[in-house]
């Protein structure tokens, strides 16, 4: 008999057919949920907590094969305001790898390629998740950025195509230009135009 | 108002103007340079940058900003010298220069690039110190580097990322040959050193010698335009040597002593065999009646016993780098110092040359390892073993040699040098020292306006820019063609030499000795004064007085450098003493004052001990050989009265 959880409560769950899977259970549980703006954020299994819960590998576990699942859920408000978090120190993440990267492709650096690669893979990823969460504060009424972040995705997806396309000819210069003044410049204006000032 | 002079000369004269200095023929290169150039662009703040190869070589917002990072990038490092591989628009130059840099060495591999950017941007400032070198040939850097940059000093290679992805090849080629200069550099430091008492116990003891055999230059265009073979006991050599049996009556074949026992197996006696060991080597003889058919060309710092060999005839030859030889050259009769290479062969080309000889072929002259071997079969080394490790670039040879009982194994670093088909051959710091030398040699022909050709017909090794590349057959073919009547040539060279003024060189020696008698002296009371300043020491520790002793020292020092600097020998046998003393100075590790003046105490008190050790073994040689000379001069004037 699985012992289940959610937010340190223990629910029932029937699972006669004893071919219940995690996944189910999550959805179960996230349609209960929605009717509060709340969503399940968290799942430890057998006390172990499961960094990536909503990917297949954990969703398709059989109940019965675990001892305890404990779920945490949050408020969207709740979960959005992480996210924006998250997107801003992330940011600011990619700044300092910018500037690795600058210096790396200024001296001719061998590990060019690599560090580039981080900053394209980092700026699609929050360009992406941004796009996720407006979209998603939208469903719910909720004004996740200070300010409309659409017209930044153009930009962005300009800067990491001059970047793609600088890569491909081997112009470490033309790199570190882009980076230096038109991504970074990008990100600085984002940071102040979409994020709350600190402290205020 | 009317530009005069200087200010009315285009950027491109001003800037060649600047560089005549150190490189004149790139100079006179870019003057007349008609190739394409490249667009300089203008960057978002107003300086130049440019495009080549699709790619960007400077910024195009703040060049000056990106060199100033890649200069404290250098600057930190703290190197004696840097090495750009690339000039770019001279941003990097222009700012080692001014955070005080000076020791610059610049190769750029496309004229069309400097062409545009001397054309258009004034590097005059840079460019006119002594101490920064620009080129477009690698040969000119490697050369310069050998020439000018101390093998104690420290080199920094740098260079930017479109140079590097621009011209990989060519940067692969100059690392390999920076690195290898700077290595030759190195190792000279350590075989002058270790050398150079041998070689004076070697010279004085064959002052007898030098007076009875004729100075190589008594050939000097005696085989005008013979063939001349010069043969190197490379691997290769097993490939071709046996062609020059039926070809010995038409060139003048100059064997370098290695290469002796394995030509005899090929049926071939060499004409010359050259030599210069310092050492006894008695293994490269046969001891038989074939000896005696060879002529022996022996510098002048060669072992005694060569001189003593049963050969057909002898000839000495002088080198520059020994001081000895550079004071009394004319004194032997000879005005030829031999260009040396560092190797028999390559010395074996310059009076090949001397000779008036035309072509100069070259063969065992491989220069790297072929097979696992370093040398033809049937010499010295009666097999060999090598393993190459790439991985920590090292190559240990185990090699079975004539005279040891058991295999001889060493460790040598594993170096890279271009082969015949363009490919990389593994090598080592000699070879690519010789590889380097004949590079340089070939450059100096053309610029001198040399006529004789030289052709590589190893067929096998390492490729070397400027001579001509073929096979021995074809080589003997097209040149081999007439007779030369060579035992007459040299019997009347002989002749007709010039010989030893003995009463100069009696004069010469005098001032020798009494110029190491002087140098012992100063020693001996430079090491008093430090003994005095250990007991103050030692007594009441580091005081001003103390402190301001030191300056007595120094003063006698100077006294005894600027007496021995008039005269090279002594200033040579003075310096390779100092080279110690010189590299603590060199050492700029934080010590404090008491540490500092305890290792300077040991390093002057060790330093003049082995000064005056070092005269107390040169004075005898010097008495005796003085006392030798008077005797002849004494024998030959009652010679001339009887």
């Amino acid at each position: 008999m699985t012992d289940i959880y959610l937010d340190n409560s223990k629910i029932d769950f029937e699972d006669t057919e004893r071919d219940a899977t995690v996944g189910e259970l999550l959805t179960e549980i996230d349609s209960e949920l929605k009717a509060g703006r709340r969503f399940v954020t968290k799942l430890l299994i057998d006390g172990e907590e499961q960094t990536d819960f909503r990917s297949d590998s954990v969703t398709s576990q059989l109940i019965l094969g675990c001892k305890e699942l404990k779920l945490f859920s949050d408020t969207v408000e709740a979960i959005a305001l992480n996210g924006v978090d998250v997107i801003e120190r992330y940011l600011n993440v990619v700044l300092e790898n910018i500037d690795q990267s600058v210096k790396a492709f200024r001296a001719g650096g061998a590990e060019v390629g690599a560090s580039s690669v981080i900053v394209i893979d980092g700026m699609t990823e929050i360009a992406k998740t941004m796009h996720e969460l407006t979209k998603g504060g939208q469903n719910y009424d909720i004004t996740v950025f200070r300010a409309d972040p659409t017209p930044y995705y153009e930009r962005i997806l300009e800067s990491l195509e001059a970047l793609n396309k600088a890569k491909d000819s081997m112009d470490s210069i033309l790199m570190a230009d882009t980076l230096e003044y038109e991504l970074r410049e990008l990100v600085v204006e984002m940071l102040g135009a979409l994020f709350t000032e600190k402290g205020s | 108002m009317v530009e005069t002079g200087v200010n009315s000369m285009s950027i491109l004269e001003k800037n060649c103007v600047a560089l005549e200095k150190n490189n004149a023929g790139l100079a006179a290169k870019l003057r007349s340079y008609e190739g394409d150039g490249i667009e300089l662009e203008r960057a978002k703040n107003g300086t130049f940058t440019f495009r080549y190869d699709n790619r960007l070589f400077h910024s195009s917002y703040d060049p000056e900003r990106e060199a100033a990072a890649q200069v404290e990038e250098i600057i930190g490092r703290q190197p004696d010298w840097v090495v750009l591989f690339g000039l770019g628009c001279g941003y990097l130059l222009d700012l080692l220069i001014e955070k005080k840099q000076n020791k610059v060495i610049i190769f750029e591999p496309c004229m069309e690039i400097l062409g545009s950017v001397l054309n258009s941007i004034d590097l005059t400032d840079s460019l006119s110190l002594d101490t920064v070198f620009l080129s477009d040939e690698m040969e000119g850097v490697a050369y310069f580097i050998r020439n000018n940059v101390d093998g104690l000093e420290d080199l920094l290679s740098y260079q930017t990322g479109p140079y590097l992805v621009t011209f990989p090849k060519e940067f692969l080629d100059f690392s390999n040959r920076v690195r290898n200069a700077h290595i030759a550099a190195q190792v000279a430091i350590v075989t002058d050193v270790d050398s150079r008492l041998p070689w004076i116990d070697n010279y004085m003891a064959n002052c007898d010698a030098f007076v009875d055999n004729p100075a190589v230059d008594a050939l000097r265009d005696r085989f005008k335009d013979m063939p001349a073979i010069i043969v190197g006991a490379g691997p290769s050599l097993g490939k071709n040597a046996h062609l020059l049996k039926e070809y010995r009556d038409k060139v003048v074949i100059i064997a370098a002593i290695t290469a002796y026992k394995p030509l005899l197996e090929f049926g071939v006696v060499p004409h010359f065999l050259i030599a210069a060991e310092r050492i006894d080597m008695p293994e490269y003889f046969t001891d038989t009646e074939t000896d005696k058919e060879v002529r022996l060309i022996l510098a002048e710092v060669s072992h005694p016993n060569l001189f003593a060999r049963n050969a057909r005839s002898k000839f000495v030859f002088f080198n520059a780098f020994i001081s000895l030889s550079t004071e009394q050259l004319s004194i032997w009769g000879s005005d030829y110092f031999a260009s040396i290479g560092g190797s028999v062969t390559t010395a074996g080309l310059d009076m090949g040359l001397m000779f008036g000889c035309d072509p100069i072929v070259f063969i065992g002259q491989d220069l790297c390892y072929i097979d696992g071997k370093t040398h033809v079969k049937g010499g010295v080394y009666q097999d060999q073993f090598l393993t190459i490790d790439e991985e920590n670039s090292t190559v240990n040879i185990e090699q079975d040699y004539i005279t040891h009982d058991e295999n001889v194994n060493n460790e040598v670093a594993l170096l890279w040098l271009k082969g015949l088909d363009g490919s990389a051959v593994p090598s080592k710091f000699d070879w690519v020292t010789f590889h380097q030398w004949f590079e340089t040699y070939m450059v100096f022909m053309v610029k001198e306006g040399m006529e004789q050709k030289v052709i590589n017909a190893t067929e096998g090794g390492a490729y070397i820019e400027g001579m001509e590349h073929t096979t021995l057959a074809d080589a003997l073919d097209r040149y081999a063609t007439k007779d030369i009547e060579l035992d007459s040539i040299i019997d009347s060279a002989v002749k007709e030499r010039k010989t030893a003024n003995l009463p100069a060189l009696i004069k010469s020696l005098v001032q020798m000795r009494d110029g190491l008698l002087y140098i012992k002296k100063q020693a001996g009371q430079l090491q008093k004064e430090v003994g005095k300043m250990k007991s103050a020491y030692k007594r009441s520790g580091l005081t001003p007085a103390l402190i301001k002793n030191t300056n007595k020292i120094m003063a006698r020092e100077k006294a005894l450098f600027d007496r021995t600097a008039k005269a090279p020998f002594l200033w040579e046998a003075l310096s390779a003493y100092t080279l110690e003393l010189k590299e603590h100075l060199r050492d700029d590790r934080p010590e404090s004052h008491k540490e500092q003046f305890e290792t300077e105490v040991k390093v002057i008190e060790k330093t003049y001990s082995e000064i005056e050790e070092m005269t107390v073994r040169l004075l005898p040689l010097f008495e005796t050989a003085i006392d030798r000379m008077e005797r002849r001069q004494a024998s030959g004037a009652t010679e001339q009265e009887q």
